[in-house]
């Protein structure tokens, strides 16, 4: 058995963030705390980097944001959650950015600059300032380089290419996890006084998605099973401006930047949208606009619209949106300097996660959660651009000193040692039985089915009937499931089996997704029901939690936090 | 339609000494390598390979295409394509090498801006051109192939990718240690007379991390 005081799961920004807090705290002996950082891709690899538009703060460097402050970011971000984010929390975030910002800066990060060498910032969506602190269009990327900087730095233990696969409680704490060293297939044991979940989000639940092929939600899953429940999973974000086809992300940074989304007639359709913020408006209601104009024939082969960034003029292009330009010629066959780039909506987002609090506690004492597998929650039914770099270091910085504190108020005890060797064994037998298994059912052909019907019925628009289809799909799927054969049965790197642990955790993810989707019976933010347009505060002002049972998914509901912003209606 | 490729497999749990298995990928207009041996992965052979985002950015998917180290989500499908795993890193299984190596040789030169203690106040900077290009690195490794003397069981020898991690450092604004120095002694001078190396995603490598690593002047 290994032995670590704090084990953080995932390497992205919230992951290594919190490490790195962690790690700087002292145990009772004056000596630092032992800090180890487990992750299923290398650190740098995790899909942070593929973030590209920027962190928001109300630094108020840009000419027309020199009013800003962190009251109006705040207010910015509660109304772009349709009121469901919690206000104690986000105020925290909002306070918390410009020193985390600084932070990076003096670690190094190098962002982009003021013609007076000031940290630059451009226009988001849903923000009242340009507030987005970016490093041209791949923000995410020189962030997740920096961090790591600092963790080589601080010789944090990294378990590179380590999946986890069980979460472990005994008498009512979290004792430690189980995890697989994918090159050799070999299953270890670790006993930690404190877990930190940053595991990403689950994007891949989808079929149409910006996430990468990595972003299971697997870490959601194995919470969920160690009893601890997700938090408002029905809330998934669609971005507006996605390749047609490839569904590779293009950032919100190129409307930022100024650019235009027309439809088949060659108008701006956010007239009639959004009139004020046009583009800018938040991604919930640009992407909704635009599958309304597809899905009444005003848009291009009915499945696309197109982003026009020509009037930027080839200098902007190249010297802000390089990446963007980069991926549309590579992808699309489009050069932006030239021609327009078709998009249409894909996931990109999931706003619910592991139930915590602002610090990341969650309700089983000594596990923690922070970035996109937490819900805080901070961006309640939708999320603004630049609020979710910024939730990594904001949340990972918290969850780490949290844990720490934990740590350090308990004295060191190895209690619950036999709880994690008889999830160890279980964790064996499962695979055992796995490689074992016979079944006539194949699980790639489960999970694109499984993607498929999230994809066309718990997508942008939803409506109790076919969503209830689909939950009796995904119910089947499980069953199927059961019946399911590996073809690989080696122990070294074996993707096959990792892919089918993974999809059992997806099914029961997207089950709660749409269970609560399917509950839900109000439009608010990103979840928008057909049959209940409106948003209705009395009945629905609540997060949703969904807590494991044997018998499957049971939601109950929890209050939302207001504090200075009462609901009222969400116009832009 | 199809397109008829050959993949590296190599099982050491088998015992086998690894050979090129021939595959008929479905094809379609688009369709990029990646494509194919998910495919391949999900509809015949487990083939075994790293991948992530599918869009350049978390340079997983490095491999040999017809000789030539590639991206695979950004090498377009074609017929007769052989893709082995990047020969410069030993190889684990199938396409997987060992990426272990690239980093660890680094470790002792302190990969990462040397700041010194922080400024009390923001410091008002530029960015060089250099760094801002160089920081596009997606530590693919495949630069690692293209270079005909790099080994990576030879902590003395570093490859084109160390001497782009050098120089990142070199030209950050902050960074005060001595790269040109900590580059030779992972023999840089042996890269004057070769420049063979080649960046799978377009960084100049020669121009912007070799030369000024071997002209030596620190940068103030």
């Amino acid at each position: 058995m290994i032995n670590h005081q704090i084990l953080v799961v995932g390497g992205g920004l919230a992951g290594m963030r919190a490490a790195i807090e962690a790690c700087q705290a002292t145990g009772k002996g004056g000596q630092r705390l032992d800090v180890a950082l487990l992750s299923r891709v290398h650190p740098l690899r995790s899909h942070s980097g593929a973030a590209q538009g920027g962190a928001n703060a109300s630094f108020g460097n840009a000419e027309a944001g020199k009013d800003d402050n962190w009251e109006k970011h705040a207010f910015d971000t509660v109304k772009g959650s349709d009121y469901l984010g919690d206000q104690d929390s986000i105020e925290v975030m909002a306070k918390e950015a410009v020193p985390r910002i600084v932070e990076l800066e003096h670690w190094g990060c190098p962002f982009s600059r003021t013609p007076e060498g000031k940290i630059a910032q451009r226009p988001f969506g849903g923000a009242g300032y340009p507030r987005t602190c970016y490093s041209a269009d791949k923000t995410g990327h020189v962030m997740l380089h920096t961090l790591y900087e600092q963790v080589t730095k601080r010789r944090i233990k990294v378990y590179s290419e380590w999946m986890a696969l069980a979460l472990v409680r005994s008498a009512g704490v979290c004792v430690g996890l189980v995890a697989m060293e994918m090159l050799s297939g070999k299953l270890e044991a670790f006993r930690a006084d404190a877990v930190i979940f940053a595991t990403g989000g689950a994007g891949r639940l989808y079929q149409k998605t910006t996430n990468a092929i990595i972003n299971t939600g697997y870490g959601m899953a194995l919470a969920y099973w160690a009893g601890v429940p997700l938090k408002d999973m029905e809330f998934i974000q669609f971005h507006p401006t996605t390749l047609y086809g490839t569904n590779i992300l293009i950032s919100e940074a190129a409307r930022g930047e100024g650019g235009y989304l027309y439809n088949a007639k060659g108008e701006r359709f956010l007239k009639d949208y959004a009139p004020s913020l046009m583009e800018l408006a938040p991604r919930d209601i640009v992407a909704r606009s635009e599958q309304i104009e597809i899905e009444q024939g005003r848009g291009y082969e009915n499945a696309y619209v197109l982003l026009d960034l020509r009037h930027l003029g080839r200098e902007k292009i190249e010297e802000r949106l390089p990446g963007i330009r980069d991926l549309a010629i590579s992808y699309a066959g489009v050069d932006p300097v030239e021609q327009p780039i078709p998009v249409q909506p894909g996931q990109h987002y999931t706003m619910g996660g592991i139930a915590c609090n602002t610090w990341g506690e969650s309700e089983l004492p000594g596990f923690f959660a922070a970035g996109e597998s937490a819900c805080v929650s901070i961006h309640g039914a939708n999320r603004l651009g630049g609020n979710s770099l910024l939730e990594t270091v904001v949340f990972g910085k918290l969850a780490g000193e949290r844990a720490a504190q934990f740590v350090q108020s308990k004295e060191n005890s190895r209690k619950g040692e036999q709880d994690i060797q008889s999830a160890l064994a279980g964790a064996q037998s499962k695979i055992e039985g796995l490689l074992k298994a016979d079944g006539t059912e194949d699980f790639p052909t489960i999970r694109k089915e499984m993607e498929v019907t999230m994809t066309e019925q718990v997508g942008i628009f939803r409506e109790r009937s076919p969503m209830e289809k689909a939950l009796k799909i995904i119910r089947d799927l499980k069953e199927r499931y059961r019946r399911g054969c590996l073809r690989y049965h080696g122990r070294s790197f074996n993707q096959d089996l990792m892919r089918a642990l993974e999809l059992e955790g997806m099914l029961d993810v997207a089950e709660i997704v749409a269970m609560g989707a399917v509950a839900r019976e109000e439009s608010r933010g990103s979840h928008y029901r057909l049959d209940f347009k409106a948003r209705d505060d009395e009945k629905w002002l609540k997060h949703t939690l969904a807590r494991f049972t044997p018998e499957g998914p049971r939601l109950e509901y929890s209050p939302v936090t207001i504090t200075n912003y009462p609901p009222v209606e969400r116009k832009y | 339609m199809k397109a008829s490729i050959k993949v590296w497999r190599f099982d050491p749990d088998n015992g086998d000494k690894g050979n090129l298995i021939q595959y008929q990928a479905p094809y379609q207009e688009g369709d990029t390598v990646l494509q194919a041996l998910l495919d391949l992965y999900e509809q015949e052979y487990p083939v075994c390979f790293r991948f992530g985002c599918r869009f350049k950015k978390c340079g997983l998917c490095a491999v040999e295409i017809n000789g030539r180290p590639r991206l695979a989500c950004r090498t377009p499908l074609k017929d007769g394509l052989t893709i082995r795993p990047l020969r410069a890193l030993p190889n684990i299984r199938d396409l997987v090498v060992d990426r272990d190596p690239a980093f660890s040789v680094l470790l002792p030169y302190q990969p990462w801006p040397a700041i010194g203690e922080p400024p009390e106040r923001l410091p008002r900077l530029t960015e060089p051109v250099e760094h801002q290009r160089l920081m596009a690195c997606n530590e693919c490794l495949g630069c690692l192939s293209t270079c005909p003397t790099y080994r990576h069981d030879d902590p003395s020898c570093g490859g084109p990718f160390q001497f782009v991690k050098l120089a990142q450092a070199h030209f950050h604004p902050l960074d005060r240690m001595d790269r040109p120095a900590q580059a030779r002694a992972l023999s840089i001078e042996r890269c004057g007379s070769c420049l063979k190396c080649r960046c799978l995603i377009g960084i100049p490598i020669v121009k912007m991390a070799i030369q000024p690593l071997l002209e030596g002047a620190h940068q103030p």
